[in-house]
């Protein structure tokens, strides 16, 4: 499926910033340099920022989640070791930041804003949702791990070895959980599609 | 998209995943993760400060302690004072029997209490290490 190497991606977020690598800025950062972090923050928040939309569909708390995430990578920069790549690690604390974040919703039984105000949808209104975004949100009715692998790989195509790093599995079993999470995820579109079908 | 074509839906769930672009960071983002990170910086700062300070107050009073105790044991001030009081040595004797009778369980519940303490206190350090002082 993926055919873009680890080392080159993201392709379409080369900011040009400076020529610091990452790891050096990482160094800087543990030296006390937080103009170093910030240049880390420039460097990641586009992808930051869209992987905590595509856990949250909402603008607003993908923008909580992705300071969040920027936060407590800040805070745990002194365990990063390095062993892969900063870019890697930083989706990692991401990802849990948001699974956090939706497992205590869940808890709480926080209901969406757009599922609150649904019965006030008229029939018209109804039939313009979007089909592509109904499908996008069904992505976060996976299971928490299926929806990670799912959401990292159509995030402008994040190769397998990249997600299989960030989620510290094999690509073997990394390549297994996708093919169950594209079947759960056609279950979950197809009752979804049956709930909204009108009549 | 018929639902009963896999194909279809399919290829329709893939592109429907695939289309979707990378939006714009929102205006002042990096701003804002800039001033909390200063601030999460400066909180750190003033915590290392804070447990320096203790540290050394706690050495300093040992020290002194210690200092007091050695010189009072070198002149045998309780000893000078407690003789100059009448009836006050076997005072001082009834306390260290009653101190032998007791001593140990007091030490022993001290030692719950302040064990049960730094516990507490290793584990809020903890949970702020994970969650941040201030979420």
């Amino acid at each position: 499926m993926s055919t873009v190497a680890v080392d080159t991606w993201p392709r379409t977020l080369e900011t040009g910033l400076n020529d610091t690598s990452d790891l050096e800025l990482v160094d800087r950062t543990k030296r006390g340099d937080t103009d170093a972090f910030s240049i880390l923050v420039r460097r990641h928040q586009q992808v930051v920022y869209n992987l905590a939309y595509r856990y949250m569909r909402d603008s607003a708390l993908a923008e909580d989640m992705a300071q969040e995430a920027f936060l407590k990578a800040y805070r745990l920069l002194g365990g990063f070791r390095g062993d892969c790549s900063f870019s890697t690690w930083l989706y990692r604390v991401t990802c849990s930041v948001c699974l956090t974040e939706i497992a205590r919703r869940k808890k709480r039984s926080e209901v969406p804003l757009e599922a609150a105000h649904a019965g006030t949808v008229d029939s018209a209104a109804f039939e313009a949702v979007d089909m592509a975004e109904i499908v996008r949100r069904c992505v976060t009715k996976l299971p928490a791990k299926y929806a990670s692998i799912v959401t990292l790989y159509y995030l402008d195509q994040m190769p397998y070895e990249q997600i299989a790093e960030i989620m510290k599995i094999p690509l073997g079993t990394l390549k297994t959980w996708m093919f169950r999470a594209r079947k759960d995820l056609r279950t979950i579109i197809e009752e979804e599609l049956n709930c909204r079908e009108p009549g | 998209m018929n639902p009963d074509d896999f194909d279809d839906f399919d290829r329709a769930i893939e592109d429907a995943l695939a289309s979707e672009s990378l939006r714009q960071v929102p205006f002042g983002f990096h701003r804002n993760v800039d001033k909390r990170v200063r601030l999460a910086c400066l909180i750190q700062r003033q915590r290392r400060h804070f447990r320096q300070c203790i540290v050394v107050a706690g050495a300093i009073f040992c020290g002194l302690t210690g200092l007091v105790a050695a010189a009072a044991a070198a002149v045998n001030w309780p000893g000078t004072f407690l003789g100059s009081i009448p009836g006050a040595m076997g005072l001082f004797d009834y306390a260290v029997a009653q101190c032998t009778v007791w001593g140990p369980g007091v030490a022993g519940v001290a030692v719950l209490v302040f064990a049960s303490l730094g516990i507490g206190v290793a584990a809020l350090e903890m949970r702020w290490a994970r969650h941040g002082a201030l979420s």
